[in-house]
């Protein structure tokens, strides 16, 4: 190397030269006795955009941030720090964001150590991550609303259910046995009612009796087939409600516990099952008692089966002509290759084009008019964690579609 | 052929192409030839001077990265390594040589089918 002077020099200079941060000497007044290959990097576009004298800090930096400037002005300390990292935005440039963050130290009386650094992705990653944060917050704040608003429907329907129960076992029809009672006394008495009131009372008395009695039976049949299906009802919000309180509270375990896939896929038929009367939707369950329990998130798992049925079902309301719209949703289990365990759900409504099938896993992908293209995507993520696979298939438009998900199990 | 910094294109274009290394070390202005990439192919006597790098050390490097890191925006090096079409401009700068500021005009002379690049350097002396 034939560098003029020593070679620590010249390594030293290099170093400063090099350093990432800009770097800039310059005097009380702040004529620029040396600087960085950063610092020219950073300022020297400004200077020639602003048209302001490029030796010559503190006028650039009476344009750029008017308070660092006044702070650096107003020091009268011979040495000593006059700022840490102090940011600013670049107000100089409209169309692009940037944002500096400037150290300051007098060093002596008269030179004055400039370090900084272009903070804009810095700042920009930061104001992300503070709208995640808030957005969180009120993700948060609304389980919070939503769980509360379910834990009171909750109780409201527990209390609801417990009156329907006190209906139900109170609901004795005495009258009616009374009424038998009365019957079988005209009868041993009919001798005495027909002397009394005339041949044939004690008959017609007792047909009256019977034809009362048999009213109020059937009546009392029919409220009873009422309350018992009240009753039904009440335990099936109920359960509802306690699965939407799990799900809504979202907290994932650490620890997966062994997961019935059985009971999850019935837990999202429960909140589905509206979905399916409204529409019409028939229901072709065929569950393998036999199946075995797979280590999983219940909850995470529940919001797949219940994502995939809630397209089956949109997706008739995209396909009219389909006279017995059906969902059949299956589990089993075999044993080729691996242990495995398939859930299968498959509709007849409107199917897509073979070559699409794919693509639907994709962020923002989706086959329906309305839609985010965010469920299948998440629900891919999901079993993946699993460790499982999932697929969609269509033989084509109008030939409905078929979702095969795969666990493997040891 | 007298060729100045400010020479019209053709001029110094030829001149860059057709002279050889001890031709471009007389020349009044530092001459650093790049291929597209910034890898230094010939850095004359001028800029030598100016930088305190020798010619021997400066070959090879690449000129943005290793040579003069203080041109590595989109100023220079970005107009420089994402030219598609012949380039011809000047602009005032500020070198950083061993962390003085200096001073310079920049000529940033680019031929991309030729797959070579020149940046000519004058230094502006303060009226």
């Amino acid at each position: 190397m034939s560098h003029s002077g020593d070679l620590t020099d010249y390594l030293l200079l290099e170093f400063i030269n090099q350093c990432p941060y800009g770097l800039i000497g310059a005097d009380q007044t702040g004529v620029i006795q040396f600087q960085n290959a950063a610092a020219s990097n950073l300022l020297t576009p400004i200077f020639i955009q602003q048209d302001i004298d490029p030796e010559n800090v503190l006028d650039l930096l009476k344009t750029l941030s008017h308070e660092l400037y006044e702070l650096i002005s107003s020091f009268k300390k011979d040495y000593g720090k006059i700022c840490d990292h102090f940011s600013f935005k670049n107000d100089l440039v409209e169309s692009v964001d940037q944002y500096f963050s400037f150290t300051v130290i007098r060093i002596s009386p008269t030179i004055y150590e400039y370090a900084f650094q272009d903070i804009t992705a810095q700042h920009l990653a930061q104001i992300e991550l503070n709208e995640t944060i808030e957005e969180s917050a009120i993700q948060a704040g609304r389980l919070e609303v939503s769980s509360g608003i379910l834990h009171d429907i909750g109780n409201a329907a527990s209390a609801f259910g417990a009156e329907i129960s006190k209906i139900r076992s109170s609901s004795e029809w005495r009258e009616i046995n009374d009424l038998q009672k009365l019957n079988k006394l005209f009868e041993s008495q009919s001798q005495n009612i027909d002397t009394a009131l005339g041949d044939g009372k004690s008959s017609s008395l007792q047909r009256f009796v019977s034809s009362v009695a048999e009213s109020l039976d059937k009546k009392s049949t029919r409220l009873t087939a009422s309350y018992e299906k009240l009753y039904q009802l009440t335990s099936h919000i109920q359960e509802i409600l306690s699965i939407q309180m799990h799900y809504a509270t979202g907290k994932e375990k650490k620890d997966r516990g062994l997961v019935n896939l059985n009971d999850v896929v019935a837990d999202a038929l429960s909140i589905q099952e509206n979905s399916f009367t409204k529409r019409h939707v028939q229901l072709d369950l065929n569950l393998d008692r036999n199946i075995p329990k797979i280590s999983g998130d219940r909850t995470k798992l529940i919001q797949v089966i219940i994502n995939i049925l809630k397209n089956a079902l949109e997706a008739f309301d995209e396909s009219p002509g389909v006279e017995t719209k059906s969902i059949h949703v299956q589990t089993y289990s075999s044993q080729e290759e691996k242990p495995q365990v398939f859930i299968i759900i498959r509709d007849n409504a409107i199917g897509f084009p073979p070559e699409e099938a794919a693509s639907l896993f994709t962020r923002g992908k989706t086959s329906k008019n309305s839609g985010s293209g965010f469920g299948l995507y998440n629900c891919q993520q999901i079993i993946s964690s699993h460790h499982g696979r999932i697929k969609i298939e269509s033989p084509g438009p109008g030939k409905g579609s078929t979702v095969t998900i795969q666990f493997f199990y040891e | 052929m007298n060729i100045a910094f400010d020479s019209n294109t053709k001029e110094i274009l030829d001149y860059l192409e057709n002279s050889d290394e001890k031709q471009r070390d007389l020349l009044p202005f530092g001459a650093i030839v790049m291929d597209p990439a910034g890898a230094v192919l010939d850095y004359n006597q001028y800029e030598s001077n100016l930088s305190s790098i020798p010619r021997s050390e400066a070959v090879g490097k690449n000129f943005f990265e290793d040579i003069a890191p203080c041109t590595k925006n989109p100023m220079i090096a970005e107009k420089f390594l994402k030219s598609t079409a012949p380039l011809d401009e000047t602009i005032r700068f500020i070198f950083t040589y061993r962390i003085k500021p200096t001073r310079v005009k920049l000529r940033l002379l680019t031929q991309p089918e030729k797959r070579r690049s020149y940046l000519l350097v004058s230094l502006i002396t303060r009226s």
